[in-house]
């Protein structure tokens, strides 16, 4: 049997030389070798997706906090109450305009009549 | 971890139900006019016309009374102006000059459309009295210009002529 180019020696429990399952390496990577390969793995991410990880890791550790969970529902409350307004003037508005455009022709024989011949 | 995630998203949950329900009843809260609401032509017709003349309920319910009255007349009078066009559309595309036929059928359309325009006036001035003095007086005008008298300003029927007289080229 070939020995390990890395120095590793093979178990003696099976006679297998692809036995994988019981295959140990016999050299102890330095201290540092798991934090390096996590730093270039790290080095190589996506910046964006770095911002975006940090950004809601930052969110989660924030939203439950009291002060910030109350700014969040007072602001959502005033956006609710703006758009409300917004939508209930237009909606209002065009109302109104349908109601007159109803009441001139509801006292007008002549519209009547123009858009029956149409 | 697992806590805070959850703390947050509940957080999250009832910020945004918070904001949905402000958004709810500022809507409801803020389209207040009854023709806003109610979707019957009438009510939408009448609401307009409380809210844009500012009427009481009983000022509303006199006019309420008196648009329901007038209603039938103006649903017959369609039916004649309508009946009237039709025919003088026949005998126009009928002939090719103006025959005596042909100019009484216009004749008997005028005579109809002024008849129509008399009783939308007399209507018009009933409604209006039943209103405050100043918002009938703006209801006269509005009305007339839009229905009883197309393309004249309104409130300035008094002026008309003298500013056609001035703005004729020499």
């Amino acid at each position: 049997m070939k020995p390990h180019p890395a120095g590793a020696t093979p178990m003696t429990i099976s006679n297998d030389p692809l036995n994988l399952q019981a295959w140990k390496a016999g050299v102890t990577p330095p201290a540092r070798f798991q934090s390096e390969v996590w730093q270039r793995i790290a080095a190589r991410a996506p910046v964006r997706s770095r911002l975006l990880d940090g950004f809601f890791e930052r969110l989660i550790l924030l939203l439950p906090r009291p002060a910030f969970a109350m700014a969040l529902g007072v602001a959502s409350i005033g956006l609710g109450l703006g758009f409300g307004y917004t939508a209930a003037t237009h909606a209002r508005s065009a109302a109104l305009q349908e109601g007159q455009a109803l009441y001139m022709a509801s006292i007008n024989p002549l519209s009547h009549a123009a858009s029956s011949l149409e | 971890m697992k806590k805070r995630l959850l703390l947050a998203v509940l957080t999250l949950i009832v910020a945004v139900l918070a904001g949905a329900i402000a958004f709810v009843a500022c809507y409801h809260a803020s389209v207040t006019p009854s023709c806003c609401r109610d979707h019957h032509p009438v009510a939408k017709e009448l609401g307009w016309l409380q809210h844009e003349y500012h009427l009481s309920d009983a000022q509303l319910e006199r006019i309420q009374q008196l648009h329901a009255d007038f209603a039938p007349r103006c649903a017959e009078m369609c039916r004649r102006v309508g009946t009237q066009r039709a025919r003088l559309a026949a005998l126009i595309q009928a002939g090719h000059e103006t025959s005596s036929e042909v100019a009484e059928a216009l004749k008997a359309t005028a005579a109809l459309e002024l008849e129509c325009r008399q009783a939308s006036l007399s209507h018009i001035y009933a409604v209006a009295a039943a209103m405050p003095p100043e918002e009938g007086h703006r209801y006269v005008s509005t009305m007339t210009a839009a229905i009883v008298a197309p393309g004249m300003p309104a409130g300035k029927a008094g002026n008309s002529a003298m500013s056609c007289d001035t703005n004729h080229p020499r």
